[in-house]
């Protein structure tokens, strides 16, 4: 009886890891679905066969079979402002959903994100001085290389300044990291009064936007977040003990403070990185972790590649109406993340957990 | 050595090789020649004529059709007036442009008056299309502007039309200052009237302060504008200052309520011009308000003329055109 009942439990175990990989696998796919259709969407109307030509061309060795029946118009369009916008939105959506991940089991406070330990307000205040200041020490990409230095330096900031005898409260960092966020937007408002002039072009990097991101943006972008990305997800059973409390994950053999302090810095990296590019995106970072553990449930090793996966797909469809919502304006992301966003959770949380959801 | 660090190393290096080799791939994609940015300044460095030219900039439209080269204009913008009933696509993309479009329409140039974001500007270039800046803020006066129209008449290969455009330009300033200074102002104690130009009320008194083609128009209209000694270009003013300088003559942006200036708290509230009427609103003209270019001649004629209640007979205007440049013409 006794090993019968074991076998159901393996067996109900298999099934249950076996469901979640065929979510994740699901869930991927829905993402490349939502690449390629989302390589449609623009004000100029390309046919399917140019654009799946062009993406052969983009194949070594292929590119060499596949016929070339586009223009070299339709070429650029493709190649040299969709792509790299979607993959952009790729990339951020991951990283936030990633960060945000990684940052409420830290905190194991269900509304906390990567912006609360002062990397919204840090990257706010280095892009938007290069903004009003008129910053091209840096060359042309001085604005996104100050945001994220700024960012990170808020961070590294607010993480001495809650260092209490070589360990990390997490309330304590919380706080910490809302108080200086306050100061730091408080100078960013003094910034913005000094030039009403630019207050519109800082007004919509505040809001974030995926249009101007290039694959010169996009390369060493792309290179830090797949990185820090696959390496916080290394740290996924240490997140998980974490989650349970210090005292829990030390007994268990988790260097917690290190662990800690290589999560926060990997997730301050990746997460400044991404919005140099495309400034401040809410939301995704804040929501996505939540919506993966409703679906799959609580271990990081789901929650964490799944908030990527969701975040990802989110961005980009965001992105997608805000380019083609009304004509002839592209909306700030920022906007309709949230617009879109919210109802979107609400749904979900009463859809998938009939209001019994607790974080 | 531990196998997650051994898995991470051939991760990062499997990376890097990948990204590396689509940024050498990306790098080298399109094959165009790099494009340039044209200025004034860069005048000695101009290209190959222009034939497919996209316009953000609803001045050089206008200077363009004026030179006759409206036919190498493959697309506008939204705030396009002059000439009227313009058929061209319209690429803003607010508050971008619209780079799918432009690429779209294989343009050879983009013509902007506004700074757009570095990355767009360096995906027009990246892709070989030129960039022509031309400035509508601080610094544009009308020796700027007929600069702007030698410009765009070498691009385009109408220099020739660009020439008379700026002879006809130095005649009728000389003649609208000659003018102006002969009126009588003795209604005005004989001393050059003071003058206030109200771009917008919204957050501020937004006027034109000093180097401005606005502050020009005082200048050849022998009004002093009280925003100059102030703040260069397109600021909002302290209404302390406007009190204190009480205008004698106010210029009002279409868009701005007449009514307002009398209102409890407002800095006109006791100025002459508010006393004794003398507000004046661009209705038809706005855009000359608004738009460096050739026309804004015509803006300091409806000044002189609502101000002094005089008509300056202008020399006729050098090219002959479907659409008359002339608002004031029109109405």
């Amino acid at each position: 009886m006794h090993v019968i009942g074991n076998e159901r439990l393996r067996a109900f175990v298999q099934r249950r890891r076996e469901m979640k990989y065929a979510w994740v696998g699901f869930l991927f796919l829905l993402l490349i679905i939502v690449i390629i259709l989302s390589d449609f969407i623009g004000s100029v109307r390309i046919p399917l066969l140019n654009i799946l030509e062009i993406y052969g061309s983009q194949i070594p060795y292929l590119s060499h079979f596949v016929p070339h029946n586009y223009t070299s118009a339709q070429e650029q369009i493709i190649v040299q402002l969709r792509e790299p916008e979607i993959l952009g939105g790729l990339i951020i959506g991951a990283s936030l959903g990633i960060g945000g991940a990684a940052i409420q089991s830290i905190f194991r406070n269900p509304i906390s994100e990567p912006y609360v330990i002062g990397l919204s307000s840090g990257a706010s205040l280095g892009a938007v001085s290069a903004i009003v200041l008129g910053l091209t020490f840096l060359g042309i990409y001085t604005q996104q290389i100050m945001a994220f230095v700024f960012g990170l330096s808020i961070v590294f900031i607010v993480y001495f300044l809650a260092l209490k005898e070589g360990r990390i409260h997490p309330t304590y960092l919380l706080l910490t990291g809302v108080a200086i966020s306050f100061f730091i937007s408080a100078i960013v408002a003094l910034l913005l009064f000094t030039n009403l002039n630019l207050q519109g072009e800082a007004f919509f990097w505040l809001l974030g936007s995926l249009e101007n991101i290039n694959w010169t943006l996009l390369y060493p972008v792309a290179i830090v977040v797949l990185i820090a990305s696959y390496v916080i997800y290394l740290q996924h059973r240490e997140l998980d003990a974490i989650q349970m409390g210090d005292m829990h994950a030390r007994s268990v053999g988790v260097n917690v403070e290190r662990t800690k302090r290589l999560t926060i810095f990997l997730v301050a990296l990746s997460v400044s990185a991404s919005v140099s590019i495309s400034g401040l995106i809410g939301f995704v970072g804040l929501v996505m972790p939540h919506l993966s553990r409703m679906l799959l449930g609580g271990s990081n090793k789901y929650v964490i590649p799944v908030s990527g996966i969701l975040g990802a797909m989110f961005l980009i469809c965001a992105d997608d109406i805000a380019r083609g919502i009304v004509s002839g304006v592209v909306i700030p992301i920022g906007i309709v993340t949230g617009i879109i966003g919210v109802p979107f959770l609400l749904y979900f949380m009463r859809r998938l957990t009939g209001g019994r959801y607790e974080g | 050595m531990n196998k997650n660090v051994k898995i991470s190393i051939a991760v990062v290096v499997a990376l890097a090789v990948i990204i590396g080799g689509l940024v050498i791939l990306h790098e080298n994609a399109g094959g165009r020649a790099k494009g340039v940015i044209i200025t004034i300044d860069t005048m000695d460095n101009i290209p190959n004529k222009l034939t497919r030219i996209v316009s953000l900039d609803p001045a050089a439209t206008a200077t363009l059709y004026a030179l006759g080269a409206y036919s190498d204009l493959i697309a506008g913008n939204s705030y396009d007036t002059y000439p009227p009933n313009e058929t061209l696509p319209n690429v803003t993309d607010y508050p971008s442009m619209d780079l799918e479009q432009i690429f779209n329409l294989s343009a050879d140039a983009v013509i902007s008056f506004d700074n757009y974001s570095e990355s767009q500007i360096s995906q027009l270039l990246n892709n070989g299309i030129d960039y022509v800046f031309l400035s509508a803020g601080a610094g544009v006066n009308f020796s700027v502007i007929e600069r702007q129209n030698t410009l765009l008449g070498e691009l385009t290969g109408k220099e020739a039309n660009a020439t008379l455009i700026n002879q006809w330009m130095n005649t009728s300033l000389s003649t609208l200052r000659s003018d102006a200074l002969s009126y009588d102002k003795s209604m005005y104690n004989g001393t050059p009237l003071r003058g206030f130009y109200l771009l917008s009320s919204e957050g501020g008194y937004w006027t034109a302060g000093n180097d401005t083609f606005i502050n020009s128009y005082f200048e050849y209209a022998d009004i002093v504008n009280i925003a100059a000694p102030y703040d260069t270009g397109f600021y909002s003013i302290n209404p302390e200052n406007i009190a204190n300088d009480s205008p004698q003559v106010i210029i009002l942006d279409d868009s701005v309520n007449a009514s307002s200036l009398n209102a409890s708290g407002s800095p006109f509230q006791s100025s002459p011009a508010v006393a004794n009427n003398k507000i004046y609103t661009t209705v038809n003209n706005e855009n000359m308000f608004t738009e460096p270019n050739f026309r804004d001649i015509f803006a300091i004629q409806w000044i002189i003329f609502v101000v002094y209640g005089q008509n300056p007979v202008l020399p006729s205007f050098p090219i002959n055109l479907t659409y008359n440049p002339n608002p004031n013409e029109v109405i």
